[in-house]
């Protein structure tokens, strides 16, 4: 194999290692089966590598791969009707244009550096339980009965726990704004 | 916190009913900084995953992904040069064979200077595939070159060696191919059929290697203990343990397990490895539904489809085996099943002491195939006796094997590890490896597809959370359920030996009951798992749903 090709697949693994995490995420606010997000994700990356000499440099290589994501997004949902968030369609319209506005492609790296830093600083009963969620795919309903817990009371839990995670994201985004 | 937060909180645990639904649109579409809050909360939610997986999972994204893209490269190649190919063929008809040199040249000659080298030549492809972990994303048709991996965590694949044999992979395992003629197996299972063109293929393993004299051979890496095992079925292998020093010449129905330092002779055991993979199904499926609503409407989403349309609802008798049986006229009867939260709707708990299930349906006969799936929640403290049965029929008899089917939850640890999923058909049996007593409900699926004869053995898949699951044991045995001469329908919770061994009932959840007279593929199975969707159009419903929908809801 020449140094050419050697290169090309050195350079592609680690634009995968640096943006896998927040591809999978971007899918995963957008579609309710998360292996089909995930799938998608790896479809992104496919497409960035037969592309990658096209790639001119003009935008950042987070801002490419968004464009290429959302493309495979759009021919993703005209094929497939997904299950939306909240059971709504129109929930998930809303939520959409929500995160279309609030998102920008380059400053998707950054934040996700932020989440795992902030992610570092949790108490261990707290990751325990996102992972619980997160990780294991386990419902918030079996969380809570083995946890001996309410159904609502475990689902403000998770929600508090995002919000000071989201708190957390600003803080360190402004931080190394400074 | 508000009612919005409330409602943002509810809707990334799990669907919103309809007036909750109409209430959180109606407040975002009012309140701007609502929408932003639902945003970052989603935005979160989404991102949690990937963000708190450890470095495992992230390597096995990445090498997925590489795989993937390589494979994507080979065929783009393949594409571009067809299509160079074509458009060229049809501008210069008179001299297509010159041009067609030229230009397929042409474009080697730009590959060679943008990539470096053209991609190389497949050692193996994948031919079918029965089943594959979740994680893994293998296609029919995907090649693997000089220097690729295969892992799989669970599954059951076949290769074909490019004219050279083939090979029945089954998982967790590691494969690394490196030559035409050679493989390198870091763990799992594998079964080689070598034709006279691959005669000498050499496959190596972490205790030596194994090379084909012409030959059926499986060769099993277990990756805890590092030994290796090498049954050969048919023909002779020659195998070389540990430097190459020696060799060990093996011939048909014989084994060798190698260790670190020592090699022992051990009996052949064809069980160990599956032959062939399931067939692929043409026909109609047949099926029966039971949701396990509800004791008090037993027959509430009972649907059939494609068998005889008549009442299949479950009845709920006391066996006269039961430890439990009122011995006077007026003593309590054991209790019904409760109706329990289940994965999809109500579920019904049975407690073991007596009260089962039953239904007019027969169940499928002989050794054809059929598939039984189903969700189940095993207490973690379970006494093993409650363990014989979950789902049954047939007519047992001591002296006739093979004459049931019964799934299970092991009970017996002289047959293999207990609290798995285990499928007997009185001789035969297969046990995964999951341990199922935990408390928590599992979706189990056990796979039956025809061979030719009456075997039972090689021809079963369990499947456990929509995985394909590792056989910890299995016995082959002759297989013919008698459904004709049964004096009883399908049971739930009751040991169908119960004529030699009584009072033996299931003690846990059932739910979402489905029996089909056809071996389902790994994706039905995840489809009953996922969505309650099974491989049919809309059922009919039993003639006793049609009248509680009718008196209840109309």
């Amino acid at each position: 194999m020449g140094q050419g090709a050697e290169d090309r697949k050195a350079v592609f693994a680690a634009i995968v290692q640096a943006n896998q995490a927040w591809v999978r995420g971007y899918f995963r606010a957008r579609l309710r089966d998360w292996a089909s997000a995930d799938d998608l994700a790896q479809d992104v990356f496919v497409t960035a590598y037969l592309k990658l000499r096209q790639f001119r440099g003009d935008a950042s290589v987070a801002s490419w791969l968004h464009g290429i994501a959302h493309n495979h997004l759009r021919n993703f949902i005209r094929k497939h009707r997904e299950a939306a968030i909240g059971g709504s369609e129109e929930l998930q319209a809303l939520l959409d244009d929500s995160l279309k506005q609030g998102e920008s492609g380059s400053e998707m790296p950054a934040r996700f550096d932020a989440l795992a830093e902030c992610l570092q600083g949790l108490p261990k009963q707290a990751r325990v339980l996102l992972e619980q969620r997160y990780v294991e795919g386990r419902s918030v309903g079996e969380i809570a009965e083995d946890a001996g817990k309410g159904y609502s009371a475990l689902t403000m839990q998770l929600h508090r726990l995002r919000g000071m995670l989201a708190d957390c994201i600003s803080r360190e985004m402004r931080r190394k704004a400074l | 916190m508000n009612r919005g937060e409330q409602l943002i909180a509810r809707a990334l645990a799990g669907p919103l009913d309809a007036a909750e639904q109409r209430e959180l649109c109606d407040l975002l579409q009012q309140q701007p900084a609502l929408r932003e809050a639902f945003a970052a909360h989603a935005a979160l939610h989404a991102c949690l995953g990937p963000a708190l997986e450890d470095e495992l999972a992230r390597e096995k994204f990445l090498a997925g992904t590489l795989q993937a893209a390589r494979a994507a490269d080979a065929a783009d190649f393949t594409a571009k040069v067809r299509r160079k190919l074509t458009s060229i063929r049809r501008r210069r008809m008179l001299t297509w064979m010159a041009t067609a040199t030229a230009a397929a040249a042409l474009v080697l000659l730009v590959f060679f200077m943008q990539v470096g080298s053209p991609p190389a030549a497949a050692l193996a492809t994948v031919a079918r595939i029965a089943a594959q972990d979740s994680a893994s994303t293998y296609r029919v048709g995907d090649p693997f070159g000089p220097g690729s991996r295969l892992h799989l965590q669970a599954g059951l694949v076949e290769l074909d060696l490019q004219g050279r044999g083939t090979m029945i992979v089954e998982g967790p395992l590691e494969l690394e191919f490196t030559g035409p003629l050679g493989a390198t197996l870091k763990r799992g299972r594998v079964l080689l059929h070598v034709n006279a063109r691959g005669y000498g293929y050499k496959l190596t393993s972490p205790q030596g290697s194994i090379v084909d004299l012409g030959t059926t051979f499986g060769v099993a890496v277990d990756e805890l203990s590092g030994e290796v095992e090498t049954h050969v079925l048919a023909g002779e292998v020659k195998t070389f343990p540990g430097d190459g020093n020696e060799v060990v010449l093996l011939q048909a129905n014989q084994a060798l397990r190698l260790g670190a330092s020592s090699q022992q002779r051990i009996p052949m055991n064809a069980d160990a490895f599956y032959t062939a993979l399931p067939p692929i199904q043409h026909q109609a499926v047949r099926m029966v539904h039971w949701p396990m609503e509800s004791v008090d409407a037993p027959g509430s989403g009972t649907r059939t489809h494609g068998f005889a349309d008549v009442d299949y609802a479950l009845r709920f008798p006391v066996a006269p085996d039961a430890p439990d049986a009122p011995d006077a006229a007026d003593a309590p009867l054991p209790e019904l099943p409760k109706s329990v939260d289940g994965p999809f709707g109500q579920a019904l708990f049975f407690d073991g002491a007596g009260r089962y299930a039953e239904s007019h349906f027969r169940g499928i006969a002989g050794a054809k195939e059929r598939t039984v799936a189903f969700w189940v929640k095993v207490p973690e403290h379970f006494d093993l006796e409650q363990g014989y049965s979950m789902l049954s029929w047939g007519q047992f008899a001591e002296e006739n094997a093979g004459s049931v089917w019964q799934v299970s939850v092991n009970p017996d640890k002289r047959d293999g590890p207990v609290g798995r999923l285990r499928v007997g058909v009185h001789g035969g049996k297969a046990i995964g490896t999951t341990d199922l007593r935990d408390g928590r409900w599992h979706h189990l699926a056990v796979v039956l597809y025809e061979v030719p004869g009456r075997e039972f053995g090689k021809n079963v898949l369990l499947y456990v959370n929509g995985e394909l699951e590792p056989l910890s044991r299995r016995v082959l045995g002759v297989m013919d359920t008698q459904i004709g001469s049964a004096d009883h329908g399908v049971w739930f919770g009751r040991d169908v030996t119960s004529a030699a061994h009584s009072g033996r009932f299931f003690r846990g959840g059932l739910d979402e009951v489905y029996i089909f007279d056809a071996a389902l593929t790994q994706e039905q199975v995840r489809e009953l798992m996922e969505r309650n969707q099974p491989p049919i159009g809309e059922g009919k419903r039993s003639h006793e749903w049609t009248a509680y929908v009718e008196t209840d809801f109309n």
